[in-house]
């Protein structure tokens, strides 16, 4: 009796001793790194959701990608994300959250040009490195030496555009923009380089985000007898924009901004978007382009497509172009800020999704107007613009 | 100038103007409706639209017409309760100026549950009497003296033609449309007479919610379904209330398609700030004729 309760506690004690020097073990094998911290900025309310969902799905992905194989030379990756319902006054408050935290490395956003106006100087003076994912060239022009972005310039789309009037000798022009900061930056844009060009812009002309209906704006238009329309917005003036010019009967051809760039807008404009031609990113044609950047375009792609259940858009590629910057310069550097910014300033010849960067002293976009491909809407499907 | 060109563009924009105006009509209503009874400003109006879109955006395509109608009517005085039942009531001992931010609250609630369910992005809608494509059902169009006309726009005109009937008939006629105006005239006194006050605040707001749903159906294939569309709709639609004079449905009726039409002129001519135009209305009256466009008959009683 009293030999067998001796064996009993024997065993149990032995057990102790095995199971915590193997738990003891095992925590000494596995001890987690500290993770990398990066602060993530996207309008995921608002208006502008559409832009700041995907953005905040893409890198929800990466990072379980990067988690499951391993973090970065073994510290694991984490993302603390900030929603700024599009509001300057938001991001700044998230950037201040950011900036407070000493764990974070880097911040990536916000999805908006005002958003990421407001916050670009606080970074530059706390010397924290920034990628925003949004348009205006506003954000990296003067150049901050801490602000970069990944999302093409909206003078890019512009040039894009001015090079396929060119080609298809149009030269005068109806135009007609969203009222919100991508539609207003994009006029801007026009006005300036259109000059340039020597396009003639007949009438200006533009729409509110609550517009429901584009009629008396396409008259004046059709007033004008320009020899095609240009609409830059985001969904769904855009589509309405479309709609009603065919409602109208007016035939002439429609271009479009890369604001247009999702199959929400064939969704909405049924068969007005047929040959509707904008420039965009080249995820749209991935399958029919060649050079470094198809793999990584069509991988993205397939990525998302299976852990969202929904087809990718250009602006979670903005994303994933930030993410990944950061990561390629964290893992080269480490956790320094100095030495962060000074690798993602280095970066050349790196195949995103919005282009193939190649950063320097004075260009923090790092992009030419090659990284948009010109496409045109043919049975509702994109196709290389010829 | 003012040839046939002329003419028939500025018929276009009329009738396109009409469209719009008939929701804010509507909206409009929906605004007067619930005042009459509460003195309460329910800036969740917009939403009541909303939320009728939401449900055409759903329920169109797969079920068509009978399905959609009864099912937004349904949703609409459901969420109209529950705003009178468990935000308004519960409130109601606050002054009127809370119970209106409350309505804000609730709008923005309203909001947010929509983007949860429905996602954050344009929904097209199927237009009622459409053509079938390749790419869905599109609308049909007319032609009439130069202008185009969609199918939809005529069933916007229709249906709220037949909304401001029935609530014409409804005030007019039925002993609980009497009753309302009552407790809305004098509530001490149709308290006196025996009317259940409370039970018509509540069935002023079921009934602005089932008319904005209403309205929402018939509107979403020319507007998209959209979470926040509610707001500018909502704003338009109490422009246009004032303008009729708060209260006053006929007013509101006409201020509302006045203001849509005077809206798509305006985006004709200076486009850049055609969001500006019905505040600018609005102002304008305000300080000419603080009583509204069409002052209301003597309630002074």
């Amino acid at each position: 009796m009293c030999r067998k309760r001796f064996l009993l506690v024997l065993l149990i004690v032995a057990g102790l001793v095995i199971g915590l020097g193997g738990g003891m073990c095992l925590a000494a094998k596995k001890a987690p790194l500290a993770p990398y911290v990066i602060g993530a900025i996207f309008s995921t309310t608002g208006d502008n959701a559409p832009l700041g969902v995907p953005e905040r799905e893409t890198v929800d992905m990466l990072v379980k990608q990067i988690n499951s194989a391993g973090g970065i030379k073994g510290h694991p990756v984490k993302v603390l994300f900030y929603d700024d319902a599009g509001k300057p006054e938001q991001a700044v408050q998230a950037c201040n959250d950011l900036l407070a935290d000493k764990s974070v490395v880097a911040i990536i956003g916000p999805t908006l040009t005002g958003p990421s106006l407001a916050i670009a100087g606080m970074c530059e003076e706390a010397k924290m490195p920034l990628i925003s994912c949004a348009a205006s060239v506003k954000i990296v022009q003067p150049v901050r030496s801490y602000v970069f972005k990944t999302a093409q310039t909206d003078s890019l789309a512009v040039g894009k555009l001015i090079e396929y009037c060119k080609a298809k000798k149009i030269t005068t022009i109806g135009f007609i923009n969203d009222s919100n900061a991508f539609g207003a930056s994009g006029r801007e844009q026009w006005t300036l380089l259109s000059a340039k060009a020597g396009i003639k812009t007949v009438a200006l002309e533009s729409f509110g985000t609550g517009d429901t209906d584009m009629t008396g704006q396409l008259m004046s238009i059709k007033a004008a007898k320009p020899q095609a329309v240009i609409c830059w917005g985001t969904n769904p003036g855009p589509a309405m924009v479309a709609r009603d010019m065919r409602k109208l009967g007016i035939t002439i051809p429609l271009f479009m901004s890369h604001g247009i760039a999702n199959k929400q807008f064939i969704d909405l404009a049924k068969s007005a978007s047929e040959g509707v031609v904008f420039p965009a990113g080249k995820l749209l044609v991935a399958k029919s382009i060649s050079g470094a950047q198809k793999k990584v375009l069509l991988k993205y792609a397939a990525d998302f497509q299976k852990s969202c259940g929904k087809p990718a858009n250009t602006f979670g590629g903005h994303a994933w172009d930030a993410f990944n910057l950061v990561v390629k310069a964290v893992s080269k550097v480490g956790p320094d800020h100095a030495k962060i910014r000074a690798a993602i300033e280095g970066t050349k010849g790196f195949a995103g999704i919005s282009g193939t960067f190649n950063f320097t002293a004075a260009d923090h976009n790092g992009l030419t107007k090659d990284a948009f491909a010109t496409i045109i809407i043919i049975n509702g499907k994109w196709t290389l613009a010829k | 100038m003012f040839g046939w060109d002329w003419m028939s563009q500025n018929f276009q924009l009329v009738m396109s103007g009409i469209t719009s105006g008939c929701v804010y009509a509507i909206v409009a209503i929906g605004f007067s409706v619930i005042y009459n009874s509460t003195q309460v400003i329910n800036f969740a109006q917009g939403e009541f639209v909303m939320i009728g879109a939401m449900v055409a955006a759903v329920l169109l395509a797969k079920f068509g017409l009978l399905v959609a109608f009864p099912v937004a009517i349904l949703a609409g005085c459901l969420v109209g309760l529950l705003v009178a039942l468990f935000v308004l009531i519960p409130a109601k001992k606050g002054s009127v100026i809370t119970l209106i931010i409350v309505t804000i609250g609730a709008s923005i609630m309203f909001k947010g549950l929509a983007q949860l369910f429905w996602g954050e992005s344009a929904i097209p809608v199927p237009a009622f009497t459409g053509v079938k494509t390749a790419w869905g059902i599109e609308d049909r169009t007319f032609h009439i003296l130069g202008a185009v006309i969609g199918a939809q726009d005529v069933w916007v005109v229709a249906v709220t033609a037949l909304l401001v009937l029935g609530m014409y008939l409804f005030f007019k006629y039925a002993l609980v449309g009497k009753a309302m105006r009552a407790a809305a005239m004098n509530s001490t006194g149709a308290r006196l007479v025996g009317i259940n006050v409370r039970r018509m605040i509540v069935i002023s707001f079921v009934m602005a919610s089932a008319l904005g749903a209403v309205a929402g159906v018939t509107v979403a294939p020319v507007f998209y379904a959209k979470c926040n569309m509610g707001m500018a709709l909502g704003l338009n639609g109490f422009c246009a209330a004032v303008l009729g004079g708060l209260g006053n449905f006929g007013g509101g009726v006409v201020a509302g398609i006045l203001l849509g039409i005077v809206e798509k002129v305006f985006g004709g001519i200076w486009s850049d700030y055609r969001e500006a135009i019905s505040f600018i209305i609005l102002l304008l009256i305000l300080f000419v004729r603080p009583q509204g466009l069409i002052a209301r008959k003597s309630r002074k009683g």
